[in-house]
């Protein structure tokens, strides 16, 4: 599951240094980020009182988040269970008081952490939100006195999200009358049978 | 609705309700010399053009046949007929408009007459409104007011992702949609499972309020 570089082994040696307390910290705190979806755990101030409170320079600090990060997103796309987890970082030359604290979080985390990761695409437009109107045309310049119901369909469109905030947002207004409505209708039908014959 | 009284009795102006325009009053003028074939054949390139069937093309080769048909072209004359089809053009826009569910026939033709159209002229203009085409026309008018952009075109795709850089067994579906509007426009976009369950409800949803508001009493006053 993990390949031990150089990196990996510096970052290894930090997290064995670190005090216990500080590291549940730590992982709380990656754990959130990768639950919502951002890849930017630390801003820079709160790196700078990081690197204080440990005695460690910055490009140590980020070293010790990137290597936690590193190690939850592996466990994430093996899909690894919590022990096997433990066994791999054992054998990373972790120490097993921290290797139990990792176990313990991932068994919190790993749901939430691999549906979000589900849900990330390559970036390209994405339907995020619906909204709709329904109206009565009563008149127009060509005709008056007529009823006939139209509905205004609302799409938002969001386009790429890079470190969890969308780029573009997008809202396409289409209008249908009864029989054009009936039209979408049979192509979402046919779209839903096929995803039945999925299952 | 203006009412007037006249040697004739009070009657109800039906098809135009403020003034008489201006070509219409002229048409009416020059309607008793003019023949009632030439008139026939003005209503149906009005028609064509009101609904939006014949092109810009189509319309100027009818018009000039018009012109040259009756005796000489003279500028004179050429001019008259323009006159003549643009007062044909305004009655027709007009008399589509009255709605013929609460305007009778009679009244419709009573009025006519009152405004000075021949008996002959007004009977077809009475056809075209009262008509058996009527539901065809309406349907092409409906379709030139204005409105927002319609979708034209919708494909479709749907993908099961097997795995990615993040997760190593996906095994999500997902759809892909390209709607082309009629505005020219075209959007691709995905559409992830639980939105599109959203919104297959929506278009559901929005059908039978469309079906529960066409039963409703407001459809049924207008």
């Amino acid at each position: 599951m993990l390949q031990i570089t150089k990196k990996l082994q510096e970052g290894i040696s930090f997290i064995n240094a670190i005090d216990i307390n500080k590291l549940n910290g730590l992982l709380g705190r990656v754990s959130a980020a990768l639950c919502s979806g951002c890849s930017q755990v630390f801003t820079e101030e709160e790196e700078e009182k990081l690197s204080s409170s440990l005695g460690h320079t910055m490009e140590q600090t980020r070293q010790l988040v990137h290597t936690v990060l590193h190690i939850i997103q592996q466990a994430a796309q093996g899909m690894v269970r919590p022990a096997v987890l433990g066994e791999h970082l054992l054998a990373a030359g972790i120490t097993q008081d921290r290797v139990e604290i990792f176990t313990e979080s991932w068994m919190t985390n790993a749901k939430t952490i691999v549906d979000k990761l589900r849900q990330q695409t390559l970036s390209e437009k994405q339907l995020e939100d619906i909204a709709w109107e329904l109206h009565l045309e009563t008149a127009s310049s060509c005709l008056a006195r007529q009823s006939h119901p139209i509905a205004h369909l609302q799409l938002n469109l969001v386009s790429g999200t890079t470190a969890g905030k969308p780029e573009a947002t997008e809202k396409v207004v289409i209008q249908f009358d009864q029989d054009q409505l009936y039209q979408l209708y049979g192509h979402l039908e046919q779209i839903q049978s096929q995803l039945d014959a999925l299952r | 609705m203006i009412s007037c009284a006249s040697p004739r009795g009070v009657h109800e102006n039906v098809v135009f309700t403020a003034s008489v325009p201006c070509e219409v009053k002229t048409l009416i003028k020059t309607s008793h010399s003019m023949d009632k074939l030439t008139f026939r054949r003005m209503i149906k390139l009005g028609l064509g053009f009101l609904q939006g069937s014949l092109g810009q093309e189509e319309c100027e080769a009818v018009m000039k046949q018009l012109c040259e048909s009756s005796h000489t072209a003279t500028e004179e004359s050429v001019l008259n007929t323009c006159i003549q089809y643009a007062g044909v053009v305004s009655l027709l826009r007009a008399a589509l408009r009255v709605n013929t569910l609460t305007a009778r026939q009679d009244v419709f033709l009573a009025d006519l007459t009152n405004i000075g159209l021949p008996e002959e002229f007004a009977s077809d203009v009475c056809k075209v409104v009262y008509g058996s085409a009527r539901l065809d026309i309406d349907k092409q008018l409906i379709s030139t007011t204005p409105a927002l952009p319609v979708m034209t075109n919708l494909n479709w795709r749907v993908e099961v992702t097997i795995s990615s850089s993040w997760l190593s067994r996906v095994l999500d579906p997902v759809v892909t949609l390209r709607l082309e509007t009629s505005n020219g426009s075209s959007h691709t976009f995905q559409v992830p499972v639980s939105r599109f369950h959203q919104l297959r409800f929506t278009v559901a949803s929005l059908l039978h309020q469309m079906e529960a508001l066409k039963l409703s009493p407001i459809c049924k006053k207008l």
